[in-house]
């Protein structure tokens, strides 16, 4: 039967000095995986074997998610037909995923910010390159740059 | 999620008020090519630092590009010299040129506009191999275009090596004579130190120290334009203590971007991230000055009676707002206030607003004091010893580094003026106090350490 692991069972196994014993296909919380790192207790995986395929076991579970990157692409200038289209298009030919858009127009000044997820985009210098060639002197410029810049500069 | 006007102002740094990451500089340890002939030192050192620093120019363009920030120069500080070569150089007539003509090949290799560490180590005495580099300074740094040198000549522990101070007038003077077809530019690839960092990612008196890993990645941030646009918010009305608010929550940001830059480069090189060095350095381009700041903060002109105070308090916040956004602080980590570097300090001086004497005050606030700083070519050495000895001394009983990178520019008079180019920039030449020292340094001798240095 499926079980569900949480923070209790961490501080018991190591209450215990084992490691935590669990199913492949149980569940462990994301609070009780954090403590477990915390408090260095380890999450052995038993009875792996027959497990639906299309389901991640827990091992991968544990393994974590891969990061989900992002970009953040900002555009500036004079507005006109079909701006936006010009932009959102070319982030999706180069494999971007428009997560969140913020745009407003200012006295005939168009500015946009967009965070794109990065899942299927292979190279990030070819999605800078590629978007950043949009730019034209005179009418609005485009700036690509990683998340994590504004994640140092913002959060704590 | 970040947000609209986080973005905004993200980029408005960059773009409008000059913010970059100064330098990331890589440290190299090169005890190991230590050997007992100048000519295999002169290969090892060439080899190993084209194999350990090929990856640093391509790794910062990389997160260059990522971050959308600029990183400004790449560069690269070793072991200091006149330890490597101790082996190689028990007679101190030996000539360790050879030494500096590979690390500068090696630089050019990998891409790097500057290299540290053709340096000695000698605040309380000096090896045979020390003696060969001083000797051979001049003729090493006139021969090469991007190896810099520093000599430490006083330490809290040691007290002042009054012999190392008049050396280094007169090492000064001979570089200067060496380079005199360009003003003596050889001069501005040379400090003297008091307490010398061993993680500085500055130059020129870039070096990585003894108590070092193999290699490290130390950054430096920047940012004078950033920190004078928020004053210029700020407005004229705000007391002292919210400037200094101000200027810390700046410095939060700037060293937050230093610190990623410094985590990023150590990891994709697999080197060990050191420090973030929290320096406001200035450089040449307009609204990139901390003698703005001063102004801003309210002294009249850079130079005039508060500018002490408003340095200290300057400097303050910097550290107090970079401390908080990296965990492991650095190298010099303290304002500098080069003359020719910086065009508002350099227009003082040319004014007279400025002086040799307020410049030295202002050292026992921030850390290379006495910077860039052109005096007349026929200054004699025992006067350069003497302004460096004064400098020295204050950063010995105040247990700071302070340090001086001076300029006799041959044939020049003060109020002439010389151009190095580039981010040295162009200065003014300062007039020099015509009282001689020559009596107080034929003594020779040292300096005892101060009763501060007995903490044990």
């Amino acid at each position: 039967m499926k079980r569900i692991v949480t923070r209790e069972d961490i501080e018991a196994a190591r209450d215990s000095g084992r490691p935590l014993a669990v199913g492949s296909e149980d569940v462990v919380t994301q609070a009780a995986r954090d403590l477990a790192s915390r408090l260095g207790v380890r999450i052995e995986v038993v009875g792996v074997g027959e497990a639906d395929a299309s389901r991640p076991t827990v091992g991968e579970v544990l393994a974590g998610d891969p990061p989900h990157e992002r970009a953040v692409v900002s555009a500036v200038g004079r507005n006109r037909r079909g701006i936006l289209a010009e932009l959102t298009g070319q982030i999706s030919a180069l494999g971007g995923n428009v997560e969140d858009i913020s745009q407003r127009i200012v006295s005939g000044y168009f500015s946009a910010i967009f965070m794109v997820g990065l899942e299927e985009v292979d190279e990030f210098a070819t999605f800078k390159n590629g978007l950043e060639a949009l730019s034209v002197p005179g009418d609005y410029k485009v700036v690509v740059q990683h998340e994590r810049i504004f994640q140092a500069m913002h959060r704590i | 999620m970040i947000r609209d006007e986080e973005v905004l102002e993200t980029l408005r740094m960059v773009s409008l008020e000059n913010l970059d990451i100064r330098c990331v500089t890589l440290g190299v340890s090169l005890l190991d090519c230590a050997a007992t002939s100048v000519e295999t030192v002169a290969d090892n050192v060439y080899a190993k630092l084209c194999r350990v620093g090929a990856d640093l120019v391509p790794t910062c363009q990389a997160i260059e590009r990522e971050l959308g920030i600029p990183i400004v120069n790449k560069r690269m500080s070793v072991t200091p010299i006149g330890v490597l070569a101790a082996a190689c150089a028990r007679d101190p007539n030996t000539d360790l040129t050879p030494i500096a003509v590979a690390l500068d090949r090696a630089a050019r290799q990998c891409g790097v506009d500057f290299l540290g560490g053709f340096s000695a180590l000698v605040h309380k005495g000096f090896t045979p191999s020390d003696h060969a580099l001083l000797n051979s300074m001049p003729k090493a740094l006139a021969a090469t275009e991007r190896v810099c040198g520093s000599v430490s000549v006083a330490s809290r522990q040691a007290g002042v090596n009054v012999d190392a101070v008049l050396r280094m007038g007169h090492v000064i003077k001979d570089l200067a004579a060496a380079t005199a077809d360009s003003d003596g530019i050889g001069c501005a690839k040379l400090v003297v130190f008091s307490n010398i960092p061993e993680d500085n990612p500055f130059m020129a008196g870039a070096i990585h120290g003894l108590g070092e890993a193999e290699l490290v990645i130390n950054v430096g941030v920047s940012g004078p334009g950033t920190v004078a646009a928020a004053l210029q918010d700020l407005g004229p009305e705000a007391d002292l203590l919210q400037v200094g608010e101000t200027i810390k929550r700046v410095a939060f940001k700037i060293t937050r971007v230093g610190a990623l830059v410094a985590r990023e480069a150590a990891q994709r090189m697999g080197v060990t991230c050191g420090i973030v060095d929290l320096s406001l350095a200035p450089t040449p381009a307009v609204g990139d000055s901390v003698a703005e700041i001063l102004e801003l903060i309210g002294v009249d002109a850079a130079g005039g009676p508060g500018s002490t105070m408003a340095l200290s308090l300057l400097t303050d916040a910097v550290k107090k707002g970079g401390a908080m956004a990296t965990a492991a602080v650095g190298g010099l980590s303290g304002a500098f206030i080069p003359v020719s570097e910086d065009s508002l300090m350099d227009k003082r001086a040319a004014e007279g607003k400025l002086t040799i004497e307020k410049l030295e005050a202002m050292t026992s606030v921030c850390s290379v004091g006495l910077d860039m700083v052109v005096v007349p070519g026929d200054t004699p050495a025992t006067t350069l010893a003497g302004i460096i000895g004064d400098v020295m001394a204050i950063g010995v009983v105040n247990g700071k580094t302070t340090a001086v990178r001076i300029i006799p520019a041959p044939g020049k008079a003060a109020g002439d003026t010389v151009h190095f180019g580039g981010l040295l920039g162009s200065g003014c030449v300062m007039p020099v106090s015509t009282v001689s020292a020559e009596r107080l340094f034929r003594r020779g001798g040292r300096v005892a350490p101060p009763t501060q240095a007995l903490v044990n």
